[in-house]
């Protein structure tokens, strides 16, 4: 009953990745050490990730079952949901400045209502702040709600609720590089994972680099309270996150320790096989940790899992700064080259898959005209005449010149003062 | 067609800043003193002065039209004083178009120390930051001789050699109008005119329209002159024998300036029967007057009805007065006293119709004192020969130096306010 409730939950916490995809080929990697075991063991599950996502193609991800979150305030709901109505109402009107400003009261709101694990009025009202903002004339604040919205739920507004010009603007924000900042994470006590909105980015130690914009951030200790705040990543900045942690009697996820207890039996249990369903992975790397573990030596057993088997078991030793080498260590030491790569797709699953139609190089030689080797792949090159600086240069350069022309010879006289 | 914008928008802004009216032109005298009128003449460009004018100075303070006595002569010349109080340095005079922007006018406000020195050379020390020489007025033997600065500080009496003259301050000095012949023992500069009083007369010479004429009175004995800063009332310092007991005393006698000249106090308000006072000064608004001689100091409070009753602070010991001087009105109503002997100067202050010494108010010199004035509002200048001390009335403190210093002894100092 208590797995089940967990994988509930995480199905609340983790929107869109709930559904099995056909094409399942994504490893979810659990760090599920006990104690001080677990920094180590998220550390070099984060390390995992990293190699396994050194392609263009993102396959591994961090997986981690949280406690119960707190139930929703169902007042709240309603409250918020009363205000969106206005605001869609004054929408209608086109009544942008008093929608947004309704809109927002609701946002204020559904930030509360969020950390009970639903982010769909969030989602919902920053899609009607951006779509009046945007209507308003106020294109930054349309673009950062709706950046905003986009880093809660990836996908486009509702089409039968936003205009296409709004879907537009949707695509805009996609489409345009996204500024990033950066973070420095820290807890106290130390060894807390966090999540940023859904993901979990790995323990709050070191500095990670996101998308700029708002994040409602959770951090977990076991034998802590679940942290949550708002924090908005700045672009061009590195902002600090020092998560104070309070001891609490919450219990660690059911799943979790089940997840410990199956990682030591011949083959994958139920709960781990769950869990790979649930998260879409159809690989699961379980991490635990052995005894006498600290967070200054640990020693970090792998159990990898591969069509409901144990495909591979590992083990290496964690010191700070080494999580890498540990990772490289339980995982593969030598990286494929992009052609053994290709060849040798199914032996090694980290390797990075070349989508297909695309041509796999080792240098720019191997591709085509206009073509440079760009991760592993074939890509085409645009040549500068066809970059929008350089025709805003030569924009500004025919301007300046007809100026510097048109000037002395329409320009009225210059006023003269003579003081006495 | 984002990446396009940029590019319109930079396109469609470098005609819009090309094309605007080009940069004013600003030729002449740019460097000014405190006082002085400055006329600006609109020689070329459009849309005239529609009369409105504001100068803000090198400390951000803005003096309005009515602050700097603007006079628009017709929509192509207008003129304005640069207002006292000013901070010397850069400042800009903004004048406001009929249409268009305003244009900015740049000048370099200076205030001036004027010292007259025991060599006869009025010496003309502009404070920092300056931008005008330090030099002395040409022409003008002031030995012996005596200076008053006008209260709005653009005009400088001088009476030497039996010459009166009256000069229009500026980075270089200007009579007003020719100079006339006149004898004296003091004067005092005031609005248009001087006012003179010698052993046998008081006369105010008016300098307007660059032509003198004079009206005058019978007086005898006169010793020291002070005037209000309207120049309406004027107190004499004289050698009398009011009671007419054959002994002489200090006597202060107060006349009206109008179309003529009128005595007040008739008879004269004695203050002792030992005449060593020397030094006078009246309050900016006419109410009070001071005086001071070898034991006290005297004030005199006129703003009641009846004979006033002279009130006097006796000094500890006996000094040698060199020199009263009498902050602006508004200024908390303060004046200093410089005493050679002691080598102080003894600060007071008008407790509504009675005066009292400041609290702590007096500041002790290295050397004796030789001259005061004041500055702009409380600021007190004080030479002690060829170096001037500064120092706020308001805060009696160690004196600093000015930053200015003159080539001879100072025998009397002026400083625009």
């Amino acid at each position: 009953m208590k797995v089940s409730r967990s994988l509930t939950l995480l199905s609340v916490l983790l929107p869109g990745l709930l559904e099995p995809t056909a094409a399942a080929q994504e490893i979810a990697v659990i760090p599920a050490g006990s104690g001080p075991g677990l920094g180590p063991t998220a550390a070099v599950g984060r390390a995992i990730v990293k190699i396994a996502n050194k392609g263009r193609r993102r396959r591994a991800k961090l997986v981690y079952v949280l406690p119960d979150l707190p139930a929703e305030n169902p007042r709240l709901g309603r409250k918020a949901g009363k205000l969106m109505s206005a605001a869609a109402r004054a929408f209608q009107m086109m009544e942008y400045g008093k929608a947004v400003e309704l809109a927002e009261k609701a946002e204020k709101i559904y930030k509360d209502v969020a950390k009970s694990g639903k982010l769909e009025g969030y989602v919902e009202s920053q899609h009607l702040i951006a779509a009046s903002a945007f209507f308003d004339g106020q294109m930054a604040r349309a673009k950062g709600a709706m950046n905003d919205a986009y880093l809660a739920d990836p996908r486009p507004p509702p089409a039968k609720r936003f205009s296409p010009q709004v879907q537009d603007l949707y695509n805009q924000v996609v489409s345009e590089p996204p500024a990033h900042g950066a973070v420095r994470l820290g807890s106290a006590p130390p060894g807390a994972l966090v999540w940023f909105h859904h993901k979990l980015v790995g323990p709050a130690a070191g500095t990670i680099r996101l998308r700029a914009g708002l994040y409602l951030v959770r951090a977990y200790l076991p034998g802590h309270g679940v942290y949550q705040r708002w924090f908005r990543v700045q672009a061009h900045k590195t902002r600090d996150l020092m998560i104070p942690l309070k001891q609490d009697k919450t219990a660690e996820a059911e799943t979790m320790v089940q997840l410990r207890a199956e990682s030591a039996e011949a083959e994958p249990g139920a709960t781990l096989n769950q869990v790979a369903l649930n998260v879409g992975a159809s690989q699961v790397i379980l991490l635990t940790s052995g005894d006498n573990c600290t967070p200054q030596q640990c020693r970090i057993n792998m159990g990898w899992t591969k069509e409901a088997k144990w495909h591979r078991m590992g083990q290496a030793v964690y010191q700070p700064g080494g999580a890498r080498r540990a990772a490289l260590a339980l995982v593969g030491r030598k990286r494929p080259t992009v052609a053994r790569r290709t060849n040798r797709q199914t032996e090694n699953p980290l390797a990075p898959i070349v989508p297909p139609g695309a041509r796999a190089c080792s240098l720019d030689s191997d591709c085509g005209f206009r073509e440079q080797c760009i991760r592993g792949q074939c890509g085409s090159v645009t040549p500068f005449y066809q970059k929008w600086w350089f025709w805003t240069l030569i924009g500004v350069g025919v301007a300046g010149a007809t100026v510097g022309i048109v000037l002395p010879l329409t320009r009225p006289d210059a006023p003269v003062i003579s003081v006495e | 067609m984002t990446r396009a914008l940029p590019l319109l928008s930079l396109c469609a802004l470098l005609p819009i800043g090309g094309c605007g009216e080009p940069d004013l032109e600003v030729k002449g005298t740019l460097d000014r003193v405190i006082g002085e009128t400055v006329t600006l003449n609109l020689e070329q460009g459009e849309n005239g002065f529609s009369g409105e004018i504001e100068l803000i100075d090198a400390g951000a303070h803005r003096f309005n039209a009515a602050a700097l006595k603007a006079n628009k002569a017709d929509e192509r010349k207008l003129s304005f004083v640069v207002p006292s109080g000013a901070t010397p340095g850069k400042a800009t005079a903004r004048v406001e178009r009929k249409d268009g922007d305003p244009f900015r006018v740049p000048l370099d406000v200076n205030r001036l120390v004027l010292a007259l020195d025991d060599q006869g050379a009025i010496e003309v020390l502009p404070l920092s930051p300056a931008s005008i020489p330090t030099g002395a007025i040409g022409g003008i033997d002031a030995l012996g001789g005596q200076i008053s600065l006008s209260a709005s500080g653009g005009e400088l009496a001088v009476l030497a050699q039996d010459q009166l003259t009256l000069l229009a301050l500026g980075a270089t000095p200007k009579p007003v109008a020719p100079a006339i012949a006149q004898s004296g023992k003091a004067i005092v500069a005031l609005p248009g005119g001087v006012l003179v009083c010698s052993d046998t007369a008081l006369t105010f010479v008016s300098f307007q329209g660059g032509t003198t004429s004079q009206i005058s009175t019978t007086l005898s004995g006169c010793k020291a002159l002070a005037a209000d800063r309207s120049g309406a009332k004027a107190a004499v310092l004289s050698t009398c024998d009011s009671d007419k007991d054959t002994t002489n005393e200090d006597c202060l006698t107060i006349y009206d300036i109008g179309t003529s000249i009128t005595q007040v106090t008739n008879p004269p308000i004695s203050l002792d029967t030992n005449p060593s006072a020397s030094h006078v000064a009246m309050r900016p608004d006419g109410k009070a007057v001071v005086v001071a001689d070898s034991d006290a100091v005297y004030g005199v409070w006129l703003d009641v009805t009846g004979v006033p009753n002279p009130d006097a602070e006796k000094w500890s010991q006996a000094a040698s007065v060199v020199g009263i001087a009498m902050a602006p009105l508004g200024q908390g109503e303060i004046f200093a006293v410089a005493d050679a002997t002691s080598k102080q100067v003894v600060l007071y202050g008008f407790d509504k119709t009675d005066f009292k010494p400041f609290i702590g108010g007096a500041v002790a010199l290295t050397e004796a004192p030789t001259a005061l004035a004041f500055g702009a509002g409380t600021r007190l200048y004080v030479a002690a020969g060829t170096a001037i001390y500064t120092f706020d009335a308001t805060q009696p403190d160690a004196p600093t130096a000015a930053g200015v210093s003159a080539a001879s002894a100072v025998s009397t100092l002026a400083v625009q306010p």
